[in-house]
């Protein structure tokens, strides 16, 4: 089901305060706060701890109400049922049950969404097959380590194939591989024109996935715009070349100061520690050493990458699984080519999948690209840095315009 | 529907796996295993049995009681604690099936577990039932008293209107009744019809007294009507162990559940003859044949070892408390009984010896009732003293069901207790924590299983009552139609002592307990479960 109503969420001048028993106002978490996200979007609510980002997402989600202003989910009110079920939900710890397994954990949610039982079967396999859990399959939740708890909250929050997934914190108590994984899914459910509202205060996560992000600080907004535009620095250009020597450099500063222009920075580019950590655990994976606990887990599973092009396919998908392994029809990828790609990493794998898709969003960034280009040197984080500095210094409009 | 199945489901398996639900597995084992080795009762093995029967399902329906209590709390209030609900919510759930599956969850695994528990316990009390008995009328009461589901019939209520016109005109001929009528409306400031009608009922409740006391070789006599043994015969294999031709005597040995049906000088048909039963041992008993039957053929063939259908007709109990107006040096109440067919004149009489104030049971055969249910009863005092038998503790039982389909009747009593208790723990669950929630559904039941009748009483409203006394009539009233008389839903005395519980007493029971009860409470959890902020913190 893809959404046709522009607005997937919307948010109507949201306050939110806490009483203490005796009613007397304690804490405004969320002060008149108005959202409207779209379907198709990644949206990322931003803010240090303490900002009414967990508060909002409650709220969307109906497990707090407002105490002024109006929210719609799909147009119905957030406790509405019918919008539940098209609903994923991460929250900022997976809440799961100690006594029951991975398995039996999802089967669980599996079955509050109705799901057939050979549905449910299928994709509870194929779930814990992309988080990497189906070796500890039939371990106790309880027994599990944060991240792979983690791992299974997100597994449940997919289980449904969600047209809004809302993640709180994602990638609290992950490994670099389950960030990036978890990154991954977002972009390719973002190709699919799914909605994804996102909340978290690490900063580059946000920035890697999402389309549009709003700022919050104490509970009021303080930006909100497109990624691209909030972070894009028009005054500047950034040239990438194969290494120049000091007279090389010195030419090109003469040849800019002619046409008026000047440098104002040279530096070698440094590959982030991120792309060198899972660059090691790939090679390791190539080598075949037995991991302990998670496997690095597969692609994105199957159910969640079909396109919009395919719609029919959510309901022929239980007939099809009646006959086993009849896993991918043939405009995803051929039979003979999953077996030779099966060993190769998620991301390559994604890419190619995820890249003929969608031709209407033509502005998204490229998963990774494959001869990891230089990054641009950490210069980028004054910026940021800048829009942190400005509101916890006075609150004021945070540089939407002078960047 | 779909949705509460998954949590009555995943609700069991919680159980289950909590370790609560083993534990009580262990002390029912510990204490069931224990129990009848432990208790001997009177000696007798009825006695024993009796014990057995009452301990067990007290232990029972306590155990599962607070088994129910602290796990309906703990299943709706942990999740909230533990934000685990957070993940549930947000699924296509609504809150009220959240609650509703929750609940059915919990009754879930009180049913097992009472099927469990209710197993064992009739296995033991089968078992026990196979022992050894101190003698006939222990055997008599084992099979009469206990295995079987009995109801009672009080006697008809005296007429006491004539003997009461009777004394008033005699006190009006004698010129006393004036001014007795003129003494109560001075004593009691009445005005003359008041006083009247003051006299009339002191005069009534003397007369009453008289009538259920016997002085010394007087007699006291009363008629019961309703009886119905149609159909509650007793069907039996026998072999003949001996057989005296001249004599009309066979000796037959039987199982224990024929044997302690028989009653001395009881009718019985062994093969199609019948018989009046002459001796009651351990595993045998005598049999005199009438003359007629025995002539006829059927007699000569019998020889030792051949088997033998035994038909026994149903019997009907009286039981009764005697008690003397003085001291009896022996504590002994002697007496004659006399009982009869009013329609057919068909006559039994016994002497007793029954220790005074305690309960006796005489048992006869229900021919002694007529074809409209009609039977009629003598006591004839032979102690020195005057002996009273109040009405009310005198009554006839007889057989109109077995054992097994009462005692799971007694099973379902418990188990719709339980299911209400479930409900009240989920709505306890529902906005408070988890030791909050079992202190309230404590606190708030026990006043009423325990003094319930006190509590009513206490708080009724009178001439001139307070604003205290109001606020508390109308709390008590609420709190009485809401929760249920613990007590008597116990069906522990009514199995002990073979009576019947009717299945219009379980409809009802599962009616006010389930249907209206339970309903209420957890429409209530539902309400407050709907309107709450999950993700507030609670403390």
């Amino acid at each position: 089901m893809v959404q046709t109503d522009p607005a997937v969420i919307s948010a109507v001048k949201v306050s939110k305060t806490f009483r203490d028993f005796w009613l007397r106002e304690k804490v405004t978490a969320v002060q008149e706060l108005d959202l409207e996200i779209g379907a198709n979007e990644v949206f990322g609510l931003l803010g240090p701890n303490g900002s009414g980002k967990t508060t909002m997402l409650k709220m969307i989600l109906g497990l707090l109400f407002p105490t002024r202003g109006r929210i719609a989910v799909f147009g119905r009110p957030p406790t509405d049922v019918v919008v539940k079920s098209r609903i994923g939900f991460l929250p900022e710890e997976s809440y799961l049950y100690p006594f029951l397994d991975a398995t039996e954990t999802l089967d669980y949610y599996g079955r509050l969404f109705r799901l057939p039982a050979r549905q449910r079967r299928r994709r509870i396999e194929m779930l814990l097959d992309m988080v990497g859990l189906k070796s500890v399959a039939y371990r106790r939740v309880g027994e599990y380590s944060k991240g792979m708890q983690r791992r299974i909250g997100l597994a449940q929050a997919l289980i449904n194939d969600p047209d809004l997934l809302i993640l709180d914190e994602p990638t609290s108590g992950l490994d670099p591989i389950g960030t990036k994984q978890i990154k991954d899914l977002i972009r390719t459910l973002g190709e699919r024109g799914k909605t994804v509202l996102l909340s978290s205060h690490l900063l580059a996560d946000v920035e890697d996935v999402c389309d549009r992000v709003c700022i919050l600080y104490a509970g009021r907004q303080r930006s909100l715009g497109k990624v691209n535009e909030l972070l894009g620095r028009q005054a500047y250009t950034q040239l990438t070349t194969e290494q120049l020597d000091a007279a090389m450099v010195e030419r090109v500063r003469t040849m800019l100061e002619a046409a008026g222009r000047e440098i104002i920075d040279v530096a070698t580019p440094r590959d982030k520690l991120e792309d060198l950590f899972l660059r090691i655990v790939q090679q390791a994976q190539e080598k075949r050493d037995e991991a302990g606990g998670v496997v690095v887990g597969g692609e994105v599973a199957e159910f969640l990458r079909a396109g919009p092009a395919d719609l029919g396919r959510a309901v022929i998908e239980q007939l099809v699984s009646a006959a086993p392994h009849v896993d991918a029809p043939p405009q995803d990828k051929p039979p003979a080519e999953t077996a030779a790609t099966k060993d190769e990493p998620a991301g390559r794998v994604l890419e190619e999948l995820v890249a003929p898709t969608k031709p209407d969003r033509p502005e998204r960034r490229p998963g990774r690209p494959k001869p990891p280009a230089p990054r641009p040197a950490r210069r980028a984080d004054p910026v940021d840095q800048k829009i942190i500095d400005d509101l916890v210094n006075d609150g004021s409009e945070a540089g939407r315009e002078d960047h | 529907m779909r949705s509460i199945w998954a949590v009555t489901r995943y609700t069991f398996a919680q159980c289950l796996r909590m370790k609560v639900a083993g534990l009580f597995i262990v002390l029912l084992a510990v204490a069931l295993s224990a129990m009848p080795f432990m208790m001997k009762g009177d000696g007798t093995l009825a006695g024993r049995i009796r014990t057995f029967l009452a301990y067990s399902t007290s232990v029972v329906n306590l155990l599962l009681s607070l088994v129910t209590v602290f796990l309906a709390v703990a299943v709706v209030s942990d999740d909230v604690r533990k934000k685990q609900i957070f993940t549930v919510v947000t699924k296509p759930l609504a809150r009220w099936q959240y609650i509703i599956g929750r609940w059915c969850g919990v009754v879930l695994l009180n049913v097992v577990l009472l099927a469990i528990a209710a197993t064992v316990i009739y296995a033991v009390a089968q078992y026990l039932r196979s022992g050894e008995t101190l003698n006939a009328n222990d055997r008599r009461a084992v099979e009469t008293e206990i295995f079987t589901a009995r109801d009672r019939i009080s006697p008809t209520p005296f007429d006491t209107a004539p003997f009461v016109k009777r004394r008033i005109d005699r006190l009006k001929e004698q010129g006393q009744y004036e001014p007795a009528v003129e003494t109560y409306m001075a004593q009691k400031r009445l005005n003359h019809q008041q006083a009247q009608a003051q006299l009339a009922a002191e005069i009534n409740k003397q007369i009453t007294e008289q009538m259920q006391s016997a002085g010394p070789g007087r007699s006291l006599r009363w008629r019961f009507s309703g009886v119905d043994t149609t159909g509650s015969e007793t069907y039996g294999k026998g072999e003949l162990l001996n057989v005296n031709h001249k004599a009309r005597l066979a000796r037959i040995r039987t199982e224990a559940a024929v044997l302690g049906r028989l009653v001395f000088d009881g009718p019985v048909r062994i093969s199609g003859m019948d018989g009046r039963v002459r001796r009651l041992a351990d595993s045998s008993f005598d049999v005199l044949f009438s003359q007629e039957d025995a002539l006829r053929g059927g007699f000569a063939k019998f020889t030792p070892g051949r088997k033998v259908d035994i038909v026994v007709d149903p019997t009907i109990q009286i039981v009764y408390k005697a008690s003397p107006a003085t001291r009896l040096p022996d504590s002994i109440v002697r007496s004659a009984w006399h009982v009869w067919n009013p329609t057919t004149g068909l006559y039994y009489q016994d002497s007793r010896t029954d220790s005074s104030k305690i309960p006796a049971t005489l048992t006869v055969s229900a021919r002694l009732v007529d074809q409209a249910g009609r039977t009629e009863v003598r006591f004839i005092n032979l102690t020195r003293a005057s002996v009273t038998i109040l009405n009310d503790d005198v009554a006839v039982l007889y057989q109109i069901g077995g054992f097994e389909w009462n005692f799971i009747r007694g099973v379902l009593m418990i188990l719709f207790n339980l299911i209400f208790l479930a409900a009240l723990g989920v709505f306890a669950g529902s906005f408070l924590s988890f030791s909050v929630g079992c202190l309230l559904v404590l606190c708030g039941l026990l006043p009423f299983a325990v003094a319930r009748e006190f509590l009513i009483d206490a708080v009724k409203l009178r001439a001139g009552s307070d604003a205290m006394v109001w606020l508390g009539h109308y709390t008590v009233k609420i709190m009485a139609v809401l929760l249920p008389d613990l007590g008597r839903m116990s069906p522990a005395n009514t199995l002990v002592d073979g009576m019947n519980i009717a299945w219009a007493t379980v409809g009802e029971a599962a009616a006010v307990s389930i249907g209206v009860r339970a309903m209420l409470i957890l429409a209530a959890g539902c309400w407050i479960f709907h309107r709450r902020e999950l993700a507030r913190v609670q403390i």
